[in-house]
């Protein structure tokens, strides 16, 4: 008996040294993502800033953490910073590649995170970095307005209360050709712009 | 020779169990050499089904001034292969502009006709410059998500459902065209319109573009033009296949341990 009691009490002891590593990882996670903000707010903008550095064995991962959505938002903004930095050194294809990197990450948390407020906020980002694009591109900038006012009118969708995407799309409309504003001032209430708001409170 | 033991006896429950265990041991090592050859086999076959199946298959192929000479011979290798695979295609060749070569559903064979326009004996001109059918009049910039676009509205006009775009490219796009590639990788994804790239000789800087952009495993690179197989680096681009190293690495202590 005693050689399976000396087994039981090693799968046992094994099992307790798994579990706090465990445990330790999962105690860790908030601090990493604090530091990771931090990181992010004082400028660094490499990849991983939200990546354990610590050397524990054993992780739980942040998918199971149900922390994929916050890394995942955290990542779109690490990239739209990036498309700040560089401009007057950066050849216009390096320019143009990051803010591609960006759009493609605000368009994922557009349509895959749970929380609609943070949803609204990364179209809202998208609208201007899409209006950003029209600017710079040449013959074929219409096409991305359209789609910067799209994604301006689904922020608006997804949180009404969103004003800064409400103040972009009326800035954006403004700067429309007129036959475009006249279309868009005719079509009632579908059709977004002030009437998005509640009566007598503008956009 | 075996000799005998007078007190054999008391060893026997002994032999037994290490009988036992060596058999247990050798039948483990068999199981996960079996195991392991059976992910080796999925793993040849992913890597061949890189051109889709069935009937929802468009190629989307560059034809634009960046595709050099050595470009050439990777897309006639790609075409080759395509044409050898026996299933059905639609082709679209696109540059500045982009247009339909051939609808979805013609056999592969027919992309043949393409290849020749690409080989080491397609037409050259007096520098030695290929000589394609659209050079003259259609090859210009490039605007990748013009042969995109137009393969997506191929597949709409003819209600195939699970299509996929093939994208053969060395993935030079025009820099003002980035910013609607983006925005048509974007709305593919949305629409669950599988892309698949097969690049060319590209600048490592536009792959990692690509493969920032679409799903992982979505970008294989072209073989250099010669290789025998134009599909060898599409494993190259893969994640390593843990799972195969793990099994035969057990197989390897198994049989150490007998």
């Amino acid at each position: 008996m005693r050689p399976v009691r000396g087994a039981v009490a090693a799968v046992l002891l094994a099992a307790a040294v798994l579990l706090a590593l465990l445990g330790e990882d999962v105690r860790r996670w908030p601090g990493r993502v604090d530091e990771g903000d931090m990181r992010l707010a004082a400028g660094a903008t490499g990849p991983g800033l939200w990546e354990p550095e610590d050397s524990l064995p054993l992780r739980v991962g942040a998918d199971r953490m149900g922390l994929v959505d916050d890394l995942r938002y955290r990542e779109a903004l690490r990239l739209v910073r990036l498309t700040r930095l560089g401009l007057d050194t950066l050849d216009a294809n390096e320019v143009r590649r990051r803010q591609s990197r960006a759009e493609n990450a605000l368009a994922l948390v557009q349509d895959r995170d749970a929380d609609a407020t943070r949803r609204s906020g990364a179209a809202t980002m998208r609208g201007v970095l899409l209006y950003e694009d029209a600017l710079s591109t040449g013959s074929r900038s219409t096409d991305l307005l359209e789609r910067s006012i799209a994604a301006l009118r689904r922020a608006v969708e997804l949180d009404p209360a969103n004003g800064d995407a409400k103040l972009n799309l009326e800035q954006l409309y403004n700067l429309q050709p007129p036959r475009q504003q006249k279309d868009r001032a005719g079509g009632g209430g579908s059709t977004g712009g002030a009437s998005y708001s509640r009566p007598g409170e503008g956009y | 020779m075996r000799i005998p033991l007078a007190d054999a006896r008391p060893f026997s429950r002994q032999l037994l169990r290490g009988r036992i265990l060596r058999l247990g041991l050798a039948g483990l090592a068999v199981g996960l050499v079996l195991a392991a050859l059976l992910v080796s086999l999925r793993l040849d076959r992913e890597t061949r089904s890189f051109l889709p199946s069935g009937t929802g298959g468009v190629v989307v192929l560059d034809v634009s001034t960046s595709i050099s000479q050595e470009t050439h011979r990777q897309i006639a290798d790609v075409l080759g292969d395509a044409a050898r695979s026996g299933e059905r295609f639609g082709l679209v060749v696109y540059s500045d502009t982009a247009y339909e070569a051939l609808p979805p559903g013609t056999p592969a064979a027919e992309l043949q006709a393409f290849r020749r326009f690409f080989g080491d004996d397609a037409p050259a001109g007096r520098f030695g410059q290929p000589l394609t059918p659209w050079v003259r009049s259609f090859t210009s910039g490039t605007k990748i998500s013009t042969g995109l676009e137009l393969g997506r509205s191929i597949l709409r006009r003819d209600a195939i459902g699970e299509g996929t775009l093939v994208l053969v490219s060395d993935l030079e796009d025009d820099q003002n065209d980035v910013g609607t590639l983006t925005e048509t990788l974007i709305s593919l994804r949305r629409e669950g319109l599988p892309v698949r790239v097969v690049a060319l000789s590209p600048d490592p800087k536009n792959k990692r573009l690509f493969e920032d952009l679409l799903p992982p495993g979505s970008v294989a690179e072209a073989a250099a033009p010669g290789s025998a197989d134009t599909t060898a680096q599409v494993v190259a681009s893969k994640p390593a296949p843990t799972l195969l190293v793990v099994l035969a690495l057990g197989a390897l202590l198994a049989l150490a341990a007998n």
